[in-house]
């Protein structure tokens, strides 16, 4: 998959929200790159540490995010916990459509809910008001909480498009839908987050 | 949120319609969700990214080993093949044994009281009659012992109970036996029409006249 964790639909959109995340490299909708990228997985399933090595830099744009937005931090302790996790369960990977960053995408939603854990047992309570001192830890906090309160769908919907940087076929081909209900998702999911938000803030 | 306002989004994010566009034909509702999906792409991009090159050495010295790749679903078909295979064989084992012990043992009804009589004509005292019936029984009187094939008459000397073949018809055919009816009557052949000429089942039960004419 050559657009996973390279290019978020909506970066496109509009000449403002033309933001490519650094250290990405967009490759567009090229199909090639998506049989490419199967090759790679089919490599790192025989053992080839090489294949799994272009995976890893692939992916690790949108693992980083995943785990920064879902930690509160930087974490590469968790980033590379995940490409760990990823190697020894490739076996489990079956190529049925759904694209690899969709699978890393469940294996961080796990590793970022341990780290979360390990930090709520191994840090004192007073010591969380700290982390709010890093620039955007707040922002970051408030969203979380906002979109850990949207319906399923909708939140997989938003992780994977802005975080993931997954494109609407790709999402799509994850949530086994198609891409017009996966545009209309993440209109709906914007709306009701801006009423989450908005009931926090008043 | 409208149709035609998530289409018109999903138009201004591919970069097909342009934001003032956008604003102008649906105001406030537009610009809360823009601002909301620049704040989530912005919080996206701002993200830094670890050095690829240097985390893949620090990832790879963990990963030194190949990853275990276990066909499961191949060691779950030859489980299921063997599984099928044995199955098979005790199927047609059992067939098989069951065929040669039906050739060594012939088919023998349970309730064999009228062929004990006819077939062991002066052995004394001898059991016959239905399971639960355990007299014993004189001998056969000499026209039971010579009833022969016409063992209804011997059937007859016993109690009448398991072969209670009458006097009057005990040793030749009837109207109404069965044409199949080997014994025609003798009441030996277990299951079978003999219509009161002796041993009518397997099981020995009565028939429906007994006039236990062997006494």
């Amino acid at each position: 998959m050559t657009s996973v964790g390279m290019e978020v639909s909506a970066f496109r959109g509009g000449s403002s929200a033309n933001i490519s995340p650094p250290g990405l490299d967009r490759k567009g909708d090229d199909p090639d790159g998506r049989q490419h990228e199967r090759a790679l997985v089919r490599r790192a399933q025989d053992g080839d540490r090489d294949a799994f090595g272009e995976l890893y830099r692939l992916h690790l744009p949108a693992v980083a995010r995943l785990v920064r937005f879902r930690v509160g931090r930087e974490d590469e302790d968790s980033v590379s916990e995940v490409f760990l996790r990823a190697w020894r369960g490739l076996s489990s990977y079956h190529d049925t459509g759904v694209p690899f960053g969709a699978w890393l995408y469940g294996i961080a939603r796990h590793v970022a809910i341990d780290a979360l854990r390990r930090q709520g047992r191994d840090e004192p309570r007073d010591e969380l008001p700290d982390r709010a001192v890093e620039p955007m830890t707040t922002e970051v906090l408030t969203l979380r909480g906002a979109i850990d309160e949207l319906p399923t769908e909708q939140r997989q919907v938003i992780e994977l498009k802005y975080l993931v940087g997954m494109t609407n076929e790709e999402v799509a081909a994850a949530m086994a839908t198609t891409p017009g209900a996966v545009n209309a998702r993440q209109w709906r999911a914007l709306k009701a987050l801006a009423e989450i938000l908005e009931e926090e803030r008043s | 949120m409208s149709a035609d306002l998530e289409r018109d989004l999903g138009a201004w994010s591919r970069g097909e319609l342009a934001r003032e566009r956008l604003l102008a034909t649906h105001g406030a509702m537009a610009a809360g969700t823009i601002a909301l999906h620049e704040r989530l792409a912005g919080i996206a991009a701002a993200t830094a990214i670890p050095d690829p090159e240097a985390g893949w050495a620090a990832l790879a010295e963990k990963i030194e080993t190949p990853a275990p790749v276990v066909p499961l679903r191949r060691h779950a078909r030859r489980r299921r093949t063997v599984s099928v295979l044995v199955a098979a064989a005790i199927l047609v084992g059992g067939s098989a044994f069951a065929a040669v012990w039906r050739s060594s043992h012939p088919a023998t009804p349970p309730a064999r009281s009228g062929a004990t009589v006819t077939g062991v004509p002066a052995a004394g005292a001898h059991w016959t009659g239905a399971s639960g019936d355990r007299r014993p029984i004189p001998p056969p009187s000499a026209a039971g012992a010579s009833g022969g094939p016409s063992g209804g008459a011997a059937g007859a000397t016993a109690d009448g109970t398991g072969g209670s073949g009458s006097t009057t018809s005990g040793g030749g055919p009837k109207s109404t036996d069965d044409p199949h009816d080997r014994d025609q009557g003798t009441g030996n052949d277990g299951s079978h029409n003999d219509q009161g000429s002796g041993n009518n089942g397997t099981s020995g039960t009565l028939p429906h006249v007994s006039h236990g004419g062997g006494h």
